[in-house]
Formats: structure tokens, C-alpha cells, sequence
């Protein structure tokens, strides 16, 4: 069965059709890389995606729901989970606790509960701190080492790796990478890109989309690939194909004529 | 043990000298010395201070026990005297209500500066159904606490599209309806003549109002208040810190983070929000409860805009998000100008000069959150 069905989605802001009719779909333990040029509607698709925006058109299906309607925060409660471009980890809590918010644990306390039954919301913060700890482990000692660190005060390599600890705490059904390697070079790149097949291997039935403007670096990664341009798809398929389609090398290189 | 019992009697001793001493300018003379203490304490025996907070730290009932009972001690301390009384009651007072916005602002980053409108709530509905209903104080005080809960929550409905400035200016403008209502709705609230005579609660026969008559001597009432006070400031502290401290407290801190991210990992920010302003808005309710029994006499000119940033620059100078923070920064505020009545009408811009002297060189407070520190690790015998 597929995990994520996206048929026609469509969305536009004023005049702009930001994402044109794409239509994909994912299977478990698949990953698919989405490239394309800047204001491609990458980061478009990936908002739609995991709620924040309203689509004008199409639909989503995840794990055979249709998402229609739903809030960002129901949607993550089917299973996605998402970074983002530019960070956004919880920069004044500590490494633990941006993990821990990514855990159910967070969401079965209450407000009431932390006053009576002191020892539920005992066992809870313990077993948290512990799934949490086990999440670190899966980049070996890097995180472990700095558990009550600031997220602020991490090294950018290790911001980007908290942030996909995260993104997998609640054991989601697909994960959603909005461009990892922004901001890196070819070594550090070439070192996350160990740490995405790490978490590959570590969880075999999770699905990854990830966002890249750089193809060579998700070569080694993906499944398939779905290049988008002006918001349209305009190639999907195995990474090689796409990599020699005309289409593609003129979206990229800017050959020819290019007619909105 | 020992060390946290010196330190705070020596806390309790600079208090009382505090009062004791008449003369403004000794006050100053002794604070200067004793704040340069600190810091070339800070300076030289760095290790020791540091050693001392982490014994505060670690020992959080001791520290809370022993501050209570020195507390319980200090209407005797005071030989009574009605005046200092009724400034530490105010303390408490404000302490409450600084510690309630501190969850509300500093915990969750809801910016309220509407916060007088809660305590305002707070004191006309123990007011109202004291005065005019005849209710009991002890049924009318969580009530002052629960409606004020429910305006906080009709605040928080609008607030929940804005954040940032445009939720400051939202508060703003709930404190100014909350307080042209009570102006306008003569019939109710008995308009700019506010409510007079409001009784003074009864315990156990016993009328609060009255002086507290001991066997070996007699306090003014206002150590009546003190000790309910004292109580329910104590109350609060342990709710607070209870909700500071569990995962709804660390989800609210993610909040106040990065909303959208928060979003998007499962936490329901329109209920997580209402909850924080309805709890912030409880302890303020509290507060004007107590302060309706205290003084009998309520007006709306006493919940105004000055008020709000009066709780405000508390919770900024003792600490955003800290709980300790916000209690110093109560009773700093409240006692401190005590000294210099002559100066009364510098008051307001003595608190503006606090905001603006902490906000430039003191970011964080005289009593910095502390960051939660977690053991990570497996659990012994499982995988």
C-alpha cells in the first residue's frame, strides 16, 4: 500500500501558482529526493505537506487518510515529521529537551496531572529522558556527550543532527528533510549525508523526502527523484533518468526558452 | 543544611535592619556595601558562591521549609507593627501575581501587559459577592480565581492569532476594557467610588479584621493577613513549580521557543496557549482577592496601566521564567521605594529605570532560570 498518495496538489498565493498540480506517491521505507532550482516550490510542498498551508487544490492521502482539514499538529500525529530549512530547534532548551518534545510522553501529561499523580508524571519524565537518550544514541557518542547543552551552544554539524533526532523521536511514519546540507561544505556534507544513512539503516520502514537544490549530494540517498520547476513536476523517476533528462539540464543550466 | 540556615538568617537580619533603620541614606549606604560584598564574593571565592547555589539548588524543600518558618517568625520580629506588616502582606501580594505572570510571560512567552485587568477581576468578584451576595470569603476567593481563569481564556481567544507585539498591544488594550468596565458599570461595581466596606473574611469565628490578640501580646490585623498570605503564597510557589517542572511545563517552554516548530511536533498550540493564559490569570485573580479582603476598599483607579508594569518589571528584574526571580523581584520592588516615601512621585520612573537598567545590563535577572539537567541513559536491565 502507499503511505503518502499526493494527487494534483495546487496552491496559490494571489496570482501565483506556487505548487502546479503535482502528483506522487511513496512507499514505506522509500526515499525520495525533491530538487530543483531556487522558488521551485520546494519548501512549498513540503509546507502543504505537513499542514501549514491549506492546498487551493488536490489531495494528500497519508497512511490512508486524507489529511484534508487536519492541523499541523493531527498531521504529525499520523506520522510526518519535518525539519526545517533554516533550523528552528528549540534554541533556548537543552539537547535532551528538543528530543523529548518530539516524544509522545510530552502530550500525555496534563496540567492536572502535574499537580495529582505525581508519580505517573515521574515515570513518564523518566521514560522520556531514557527514549530520548536511546535517539542520541544512534549518532554514537556526538550528542550524548552534550545531553544538557543548550541547543544554541551546539556546533552547527551537531544542530543539524539534533534536529533529525527530533524529527524521528516519535518513531513517524515518513520524515520530511527541508535541505540538510544548506549552509555546509563538501566534508560536512559528505558527513551528514553518513548520518541520513545511519538513520536508514537504524529504521528500515521509514520513509524520507528530501528537499536538495544540490543533486549529487542526495545521489547515494534516494530512491527516486522528482525535479520541480515553476512549481511543476517536471521529472520523476530513478535518479539516473532524471539526472540525463533534457527537461531537468535545462531547468538547472537555464537553456532555452523558459515561458512561464 | 547549615549553610542554606546561615544564609538566609543573614537574609532575615539585613531584612529587619532594613526596617529598623530610619534614615535613608544608611539604608543605601548598608545595601551599596552589601551588593559589593556579593560581587567581590562572586570575584574571589567564585567556587564558594558557586558551591552555595548548587546546595540551593539540590535541597529545594530545605530551602523552602527554612524560608517559611523564619517567615512565620517575622510578624514577632516586627513587634506587630502594622506598617511594615501591610508592606510585606503588599510583597506577597505582588509575589503571587509576579509569579503567575512569569508562567503566563516568561514561561510560555504570552507578553501580557494587561495583567492589573486579572487582579482587578479578582478583587471586584470577591468584592461583588461578599458585599452584595453575602458569600463566604473562602468560597469567593477560588471564584475570583477561576472567572479571572475565564477572562484569560477570553484574552487568549484573539491573542491566539497574534504574537509578539501585536499580543502586547492586545493585552494593552483587554487591561484598558477591563478597567473603563469597572468605571462604566455603576450598578455593579459602583463605578469610580469602587466598592467600600468589603467584610474582612472570619476563620473559625474569628473575625481577620481584628487584632491578633496573643496571650503574651497584640499584633495589628494585618498579621492576620500575613499568615493567609504567607500560605498561599507558599501554595502558589508549589503549583507553579510543579507545573514549571513537569512535561507540560517543557512543552510550554517549546512554545515559547518557536511556535510554528511546536506546531509541528504535535503540540496543539490553541490549547496550550488558553491554558497558559488561564493559569496566569488564576494567580492573578488570587491576588485581587486577598487584596479586596485586605484593604475593604477597591477602585478602579488601583488596577491600572501602572500596575501591569509594575508585576512586569518584577518578573523582569528578579528573572523571566524564574520562579525564585519572581518572588525577589516582588519584594525588591515593593519594600525597596519604602525607604524613599519622599520620593513618591519618582516611583513610576524609578520602575522604568529598572526595566531599562536590567534589559541593558542584566538580561537574564538578579536570579537567572535555571536550566533543567537530565541523567541520560538506559535503564539498568532492559535492552
Amino acid at each position: 500500500m502507499k503511505l503518502l498518495d499526493v494527487q494534483k496538489l495546487t496552491i496559490c498565493f494571489g496570482g501565483v501558482i506556487a505548487v502546479n498540480e503535482v502528483s506522487f506517491a511513496l512507499q514505506a521505507g522509500e526515499t525520495l529526493g525533491v530538487i530543483g532550482p531556487n522558488g521551485s516550490g520546494k519548501t512549498t510542498l513540503f509546507n502543504l505537506l505537513s499542514g501549514i498551508y491549506k492546498p487551493t487544490a488536490g489531495t494528500i492521502t497519508l497512511a490512508g487518510k486524507p489529511t484534508q482539514g487536519l492541523r499541523t499538529d493531527e498531521i504529525f500525529h499520523l506520522g510526518l515529521s519535518r525539519t526545517f530549512q533554516n533550523g528552528r530547534l528549540f534554541w533556548n532548551l537543552n539537547v535532551l529537551e528538543n528530543i523529548m518534545m518530539g516524544l509522545e510522553e510530552v502530550r500525555k501529561t496534563s496540567i492536572v496531572g502535574s499537580i495529582v499523580g505525581r508519580q505517573k508524571e515521574k515515570d513518564l519524565q523518566k521514560q522520556a529522558v531514557q527514549k530520548a537518550s536511546k535517539i542520541m544514541e544512534i549518532f554514537g557518542t556526538l550528542l550524548t556527550s552534550q545531553a544538557n547543552k543548550i541547543a544554541s551552544d551546539l556546533p552547527y554539524a551537531d544542530r543539524r543532527r539534533l534536529e533529525i533526532c527530533r524529527a524521528i523521536a516519535s518513531n513517524p511514519k515518513v520524515i520530511l528533510l527541508d535541505e540538510p546540507s544548506a549552509g555546509m561544505d563538501g566534508i560536512e556534507t559528505e558527513v551528514l549525508m553518513n548520518d541520513l544513512l545511519k538513520v536508514k539503516k537504524a529504521m528500515p520502514e521509514l520513509s524520507i523526502i528530501v528537499v536538495e537544490h544540490d543533486m549529487g549530494f542526495i545521489k547515494g540517498l534516494v530512491d527516486k527523484v522528482m525535479v520541480l520547476d515553476y512549481g511543476k513536476r517536471i521529472a520523476y523517476g530513478l535518479f539516473d533518468e532524471v539526472a540525463t533528462n533534457e527537461d531537468v539540464i535545462k531547468a538547472y543550466l537555464g537553456q532555452g526558452d523558459e515561458a512561464c | 543544611m547549615i549553610k542554606i540556615l546561615l544564609t538566609e538568617i543573614i537574609g532575615y537580619i539585613l531584612f529587619l535592619f532594613f526596617v529598623y533603620v530610619e534614615e535613608p541614606i544608611a539604608v543605601v549606604a548598608v545595601m551599596a556595601a552589601f551588593v559589593f560584598a556579593v560581587l567581590f564574593l562572586k570575584k574571589k571565592c567564585g567556587e564558594f558562591v558557586k558551591s552555595l547555589e548548587k546546595t540551593y539548588a539540590d535541597n529545594l524543600g530545605q530551602v523552602g521549609i527554612i524560608a517559611v518558618v523564619l517567615a512565620l517568625t517575622m510578624p514577632f520580629a516586627l513587634m506587630g507593627d502594622a506598617y511594615w506588616l501591610q508592606i510585606l502582606n503588599f510583597s506577597m501580594l505582588y509575589a503571587i501575581m509576579a509569579l503567575g505572570l512569569n508562567f503566563m510571560t516568561g514561561r510560555a512567552g504570552m507578553i501580557c501587559l494587561g495583567y492589573a485587568a486579572f487582579m482587578a477581576i479578582g478583587a471586584y468578584t470577591v468584592g461583588i459577592l461578599t458585599l452584595k451576595l453575602g458569600v463566604s470569603f473562602w468560597l469567593a476567593l477560588p471564584l475570583a480565581g477561576l472567572l479571572a481563569s475565564v477572562f484569560g481564556v477570553i484574552l487568549g481567544l484573539p491573542a491566539l492569532r497574534v504574537k509578539g507585539h501585536y499580543l502586547a498591544l492586545v493585552t494593552i488594550a483587554f487591561g484598558l476594557i477591563v478597567q473603563q468596565l469597572l468605571l462604566n458599570l455603576e450598578s455593579i461595581t459602583g463605578g469610580t467610588n469602587g466598592l467600600i466596606n468589603i467584610p474582612s473574611p472570619h476563620l473559625m469565628g474569628m473575625d481577620m479584621g481584628a487584632n491578633l490578640n496573643l496571650s503574651f501580646m497584640s499584633m495589628s490585623y494585618q498579621a492576620n493577613f500575613y499568615y493567609l498570605c504567607l500560605i498561599i503564597l507558599a501554595i502558589t510557589t508549589i503549583l507553579i513549580y510543579r507545573f514549571s517542572n513537569s512535561l507540560f511545563g517543557l512543552a510550554l517552554n517549546a512554545m515559547r521557543e518557536d511556535q510554528l516548530a511546536a506546531q509541528c511536533y504535535g503540540m496543539n498550540i490553541t490549547r496550550y496557549k488558553l491554558l497558559a493564559f488561564a493559569v496566569g490569570a488564576f494567580f492573578g485573580g488570587i491576588s485581587g482577592g486577598l487584596y479586596a479582603a485586605m484593604i475593604n476598599f477597591i477602585a478602579p483607579e488601583n488596577f491600572g496601566y501602572s500596575m501591569s508594569i509594575l508585576v512586569i518589571s518584577m518578573i523582569i528584574l528578579g528573572g523571566l521564567d524564574s520562579i525564585p526571580g519572581a518572588i525577589i523581584g516582588a519584594f525588591f520592588l515593593t519594600i525597596f521605594p519604602e525607604k524613599f516615601r519622599a520620593f513618591e512621585d519618582y516611583r513610576v520612573m524609578f520602575y522604568g529605570i529598572i526595566i531599562v537598567l536590567c534589559l541593558l545590563f542584566m538580561r537574564e535577572g538578579l536570579l537567572p532560570f535555571k536550566h533543567r539537567i537530565f541523567k541520560p541513559g538506559m535503564p539498568k536491565g532492559e535492552n
